[in-house]
């Protein structure tokens, strides 16, 4: 009794102590929270206010009864997600496989770019250049379908017309499961490539030109150039996009998809949010929409923490 | 230093490549754009539209004569300047202490704003929120809730990481607190970082209209996305689409390309103007003085 | 790291629980103090006269900006009531119905499956038909002269939701329109049967119909994209069926069109036509702007996803690209007569807030007013029309609307014309007059006289198992339909492997559902 009496007494000092301590790191830093408290504020309202809302996904919603009042219905969206599917492995495949293609492809795509823009020495050709390589982000995909429906058409398209002219058969891209998939990665880096690259000249433009010139004077190429000096300069920017993009993995461009596919592609195209929007047309289910948010953001949520471990064990800035 | 003539083929091909690709980049809209001066027979055509074969003005006039588009062009606006120069501001504000690594529980702080990125309560909270708040049609309804954004956020906290520490610890000795070091010497030196953000998030606001969508009811406090929807995606707007009581729809390809168009130009005359940000070697000046 | 991580997912929660009980609950409140209708609720007091208050909104598309509008105090004065004013759109109509914000009459345009789960979670109010009929009467002699088993859609658990709507264009089919020019050149007439349709398929390819010397046109693409129900409506009609709809079987039941004989065989015909290269390969990824675009740039001959109101309209489209179109008929086929698809003339009811329900006096008010909205001539033209000299004028015995007022959306809302106040707008038969000009009538008449039309015999019904299984259902149909079409002269095999899978999966329940709700209403006819 008495040793546990004895062993208390230490404890209460050092958590005493402790507290004395972090108030003084506190005290230090005091211009630092001067600038951030309001922001978390800010948070806290907008962010962590509504978030009572996810118990939705186990919900059963009723307008009369609030988010509150609702019964709960635990799994049940889920199971309806994952079983009620003709085929959930088909449209989580699609998901994941669609959103991979985007990441491999069209993740370096601008950086590549960015790359070349980088190098161009003719400075009004070079801005030019990058203010007209971003027109196709704005637009809207209802606007793009329209036109890469043309662009791809077998009979009319300027594609296939040149396909024909290099004597090879038309190919209906849209409506063909062989090619729909590597369709979506290309028209969406047509037109994200361009808007891609901002960030990345902007990192650019930070990179210390004598690096550059002390390099070519120990007679290094240009390729050498770019991978031990400009690359590594620009890396950390690299990283955090690359980390933050994957929480959006299972997100596959619902926009694009929506408006290209068509019941011949639906085997490869459809995703789950192409699903959940036919089965929410068939009746407004904000415990489902709840539901597969949730599924898709803690999916996003492990894949950031497990990336951001990975890129810190290399020696890298990561997200935390 | 002369160039060599390696030096010279490369940047020849070079340009043809890039040429290329903004030849690819630039047609959807040059599409739009012809389609919105021809005629209706010519707007229906199916194939390529590089000019239009036969001009008319009429989708035009229609549009830039409703008034609405205009009162959506003020707004967006409005949205759009005090949107993005709020946002950057008060993002800085966020990102500089969590870039520093000695803040207390740094990690800790972090953390609770990532896990925003992830983690919503979803529409049916939010409006409930925006209610209590007043925020219900008011033009700062589309400001304030989206003031942050976490993602753009995040990017320029680890850009300050990137900023040598030598400048702070100097200023430090010199005086300055944490405050003044932020506006008066970090954010000088975040130039390529900030125009970047500011483009992303002004082109955010630009594009916004679900907000506007489910909190704004008063016409008169509508942004341009708004009736943009109405006139391409959901065809509601009857009037502006040129269709008399009798159903009329000749003109309708038109009208809807006058107005996309008409709602993107803002945007590509912008960025000329940023790119004066995006210069070489902003930062090594300023370790060197 | 994973310490700091659980205790965020912590400090989250409670911090997200105690801002929620912080801020006051107005998220879960009954409707009665959210919704605007909370006033004078005293059923005697409607005999003193104290105006019942309606929170009104009867149409999400065309709403006034402004209260106290002429047709807002019109009404106000004529039924000693006073409106609020619920303004929404599409969009946000069911975020705010999902917060609480109740109206009292909802708009016209709500879909079935809005309609079961809002009768379910007791969003909207169940009226009894006793009571509609005592108090519209007029209305409802209307619409049982249209169909008497209008009431049917409304029934969710035994219990009626709503007042029944019918839309008199939806008994009318879907007309096949050719270009005129390219059957004169082709030296044929309008095609009255299959056979000769096929005809107008073959000259329409390979006799150049646009005469430039090459192989660029079709006799035919369809909605592929967008609207599966009407991609190919003409042939299938031929057949006596539509691949998405519900028809009664020789036995009594309930079939589903996509798993017919009839069906196959249409199919089978459509994928020998696909096979010989007359049908646009592009029909997989046309949708209505693009079907509507090949017809008026002559890429195709033959058009047959317009109803008459939408060819009434396009008829100037069509002189400004030079073609006459000519206006058909159903073909005559395996069905033994001609026959057009049609969407039926039934519709969603008109829904009112549960509120209602206990407030007998609102209630009925209600009935009432809806009951003259719909068949009284003068409240008809003036919540339509407006002001007779003013907004309209009546010419040839129908109102037209003058300018600026016909033209410019605005003024009209700002007089409060429209479904915003009269949600039976172009949906009531005593008053479906008023918006048929001379013309408009003969064209009419030209197009749809001697036409028989089949539709989906149960109409928007509400079926669980619709809710459940629709979504793959439909899907599941689209991919196999569009797979059989294109096939190698496989659609047998497709169609009956589609079959067996679209029984297995959920198929089987709906008809069975189906034919249940069917047989019952058969028998409380009797």
């Amino acid at each position: 009794m008495d040793n546990a009496v004895q062993q208390k007494k230490p404890k209460v000092k050092q958590l005493k102590n402790n507290f004395r301590f972090m108030w003084k790191e506190y005290k230090k830093s005091k211009y630092l929270f001067l600038m951030l408290v309001p922001t978390l504020v800010w948070y806290a309202i907008f962010h962590y206010g509504p978030l009572y809302g996810i118990q939705l996904a186990f919900k059963d919603f009723s307008p009369i009864k609030g988010i509150w009042g609702s019964p709960w219905v635990g799994l049940e969206h889920f199971k309806f997600l994952f079983f009620q599917s003709p085929d959930f492995l088909r449209i989580f495949r699609n998901t994941v496989l669609i959103s991979l293609y985007h990441l491999i492809f069209g993740f370096p795509a601008p950086i590549l770019l960015a790359l070349l823009l980088n190098e161009i020495r003719f400075s009004i050709f070079k801005k030019v250049a990058q203010s007209l390589s971003y027109i196709p982000h704005f637009f809207s995909w209802v606007v793009l379908a329209g036109i890469v429906t043309v662009m791809l058409s077998p009979s009319e398209g300027p594609v296939n017309y040149i396909l024909k002219m290099i004597g090879m058969e038309p190919i209906y891209f849209l409506a063909d499961s062989n090619y729909f998939r590597s369709t979506l990665v290309v028209t969406g880096i047509w037109k994200e490539i361009g808007w891609g690259t901002i960030i990345y000249l902007a990192a650019l433009s930070g990179v210390d030109p004598s690096l550059y010139e002390a390099s070519k004077m120990d007679g290094a190429s240009r390729f050498k150039q770019t991978w031990y000096i400009t690359l590594p300069s620009i890396l950390p920017v690299i990283t955090i996009m690359f980390i933050l993009s994957l929480g959006g993995i299972l997100n596959a461009g619902f926009d694009q998809i929506f408006n290209l596919y068509n019941p011949a592609v639906y085997d490869v195209a459809d995703i789950i949010d192409t699903y959940v929007y036919r089965a929410g047309i068939l009746g407004a289910q904000f415990g489902l929409t709840t539901a597969v948010g949730l599924f898709k953001n803690i999916i996003g949520i492990t894949l950031v923490l497990g990336t951001n471990f990975i890129v810190k064990k290399l020696g890298q800035e990561g997200v935390l | 230093m002369k160039a060599t003539i390696g030096e010279n083929i490369f940047q020849f091909i070079l340009i043809i490549v890039i040429s290329l690709l903004c030849i690819v980049m630039i047609y959807p809209f040059i599409h739009i754009v012809s389609i919105s001066f021809s005629s209706p027979s010519e707007a229906l055509r199916l194939g390529f539209h590089l000019y239009p074969k036969e001009i008319d003005m009429t989708a035009w006039n229609l549009v830039l004569s409703q008034k609405k588009i205009w009162i959506g062009f003020g707004n967006s606006v409005f949205r759009t300047v005090v949107g993005t120069f709020l946002t950057l501001f008060i993002m800085s504000l966020c990102a500089y202490p969590l870039s520093r690594k000695y803040l207390p529980h740094r990690t800790f702080y972090t953390m609770i704003i990532l896990f925003t990125m992830f983690f919503g309560g979803g529409i049916i909270p939010t409006y409930l929120l925006i209610k209590e708040l007043d925020l219900m049609n008011s033009l700062w309804v589309y400001i304030v809730p989206g003031l942050i954004p976490t993602f753009s956020m995040l990017v320029l906290r680890n850009f300050f990481m990137s900023i040598p520490t030598e400048i702070e610890e100097c200023s430090k000795i010199d005086g300055a607190n944490d405050i003044r070091i932020l506006f008066q010497i970090i954010l000088p030196l975040s130039k390529p970082v900030l125009a970047t953000l500011a483009l992303w998030t002004a082109v955010g606001h630009w594009n916004s209209w679900f907000d506007a969508v489910l909190y704004i009811s008063d016409q008169s406090k509508q942004v341009l996305q708004f009736f943009l929807r109405e006139i391409v995606v959901t065809n509601t707007d009857a009037e502006t689409l040129g269709r008399s009581v009798v159903g009329n729809l000749k003109y309708e390809s038109a009208i809807k390309a006058a107005t996309v168009t008409f709602a993107i130009l803002p945007i590509l005359v912008v960025y000329p103007f940023l790119q004066k940000y995006f210069v070489k070697g902003t930062m090594i000046g300023s370790l060197k003085g | 790291m994973k310490k700091g991580f659980k205790f965020t997912l912590v400090l989250s929660l409670v911090l997200s629980m105690v801002i929620a009980g912080c801020s006051s609950n107005s998220g879960n409140t009954p409707p009665a103090s959210t919704s605007k209708t909370n006033s004078t609720n005293n059923q005697a007091t409607t005999e003193n006269e104290e105006p019942i208050e309606i929170t009104m909104i009867g149409s999400t598309w065309e709403v006034p900006e402004e209260d106290g509008t002429f047709v807002q105090q019109y009404l106000e004065e004529k039924f000693n009531v006073k409106f609020v004013n619920y303004r929404a759109n599409d969009e946000n109509f069911k975020v705010q119905i999902a917060s609480g914000e109740i109206p009292d009459i909802f708009p016209h345009n709500i879909g079935e499956a809005d309609m079961v789960n809002w009768a379910r979670q007791g969003v909207i109010a169940s009226i009894s038909v006793e009571e509609i009929k005592q108090y519209m009467p007029n209305y409802v002699a209307d619409v049982e002269s249209i169909d008497p088993n209008a009431w049917d859609i409304g029934i969710v658990d035994g219990k009626n939701y709503g007042i029944p709507r019918v839309w008199l264009n939806g008994s009318t089919g879907f007309i096949p329109t050719y270009n005129g020019e390219w059957l004169d050149k082709a030296g044929i007439g309008a095609p009255t049967t299959l056979e000769e349709f096929e005809q107008m398929l073959v000259k329409f390819r390979n006799d150049d119909p646009d005469g430039n010397g090459q192989q660029d046109t079709y006799g035919m693409t369809g909605r592929g994209k967008d609207a599966r129900a009407q991609l190919f409506n003409t042939v299938y009609a031929a057949y006596g069926v539509n691949p998405y709809h519900f028809k009664e079987a020789a036995d009594g039941t309930i079939i589903w069109g996509g798993i017919t004989d009839e069906a196959k065989e249409a199919t089978k015909l459509i994928n020998k036509w696909y096979r010989e290269g007359l049908i646009d390969p592009e029909f997989m990824t046309d949708d209505n702007g693009l079907i509507g675009q090949k017809f008026n740039s002559k890429k195709v001959g033959f058009i047959e996803t317009n109803m008459y109101h939408h060819l009434y309209g396009q008829q100037q489209t069509f002189a400004e690209n030079e073609i006459t179109p000519v206006y058909g008929k159903g073909l005559l086929g395996p069905a033994g007569k001609p026959l057009q698809m049609s969407n039926g003339a039934l519709q969603v009811p008109l829904l009112l807030g549960s509120q209602v329900e206990k407030d007998d006096a609102k209630r009925i008010k209600i009935l009432q007013i809806l009951n003259e909205l719909a068949t009284n001539d003068e409240i008809y033209l003036t919540t339509v029309f407006g002001q007779e000299g003013e907004t309209y004028e009546i010419q040839d015995g129908v109102p037209v609307l003058l300018e600026p007022y016909a033209s410019d959306g605005d003024l009209r809302l700002g007089k409060g014309i429209g479904g915003y106040y009269n949600p039976f707008i172009e949906r009531a038969v005593s008053t479906w007059k008023f918006h048929m000009p001379q013309d408009r009538l003969d064209f009419k008449e030209q197009l749809t006289a001697d036409s028989e039309v089949i539709a989906d015999v149960l109409g928007p019904t509400v079926l669980d198992s619709k809710a459940k299984y629709f979504a793959n259902l439909n899907a599941l149909q689209d991919e196999y339909f569009t797979k059989a079409i294109i096939s190698n002269d496989e659609v047998d095999s497709i169609l009956d492997d589609f079959k067996a899978q679209w029984l297995k999966a959920g198929g089987q329940d709906v008809l069975d559902e189906a034919t249940k709700v069917y047989q019952e209403r058969q028998a409380a006819r009797q």
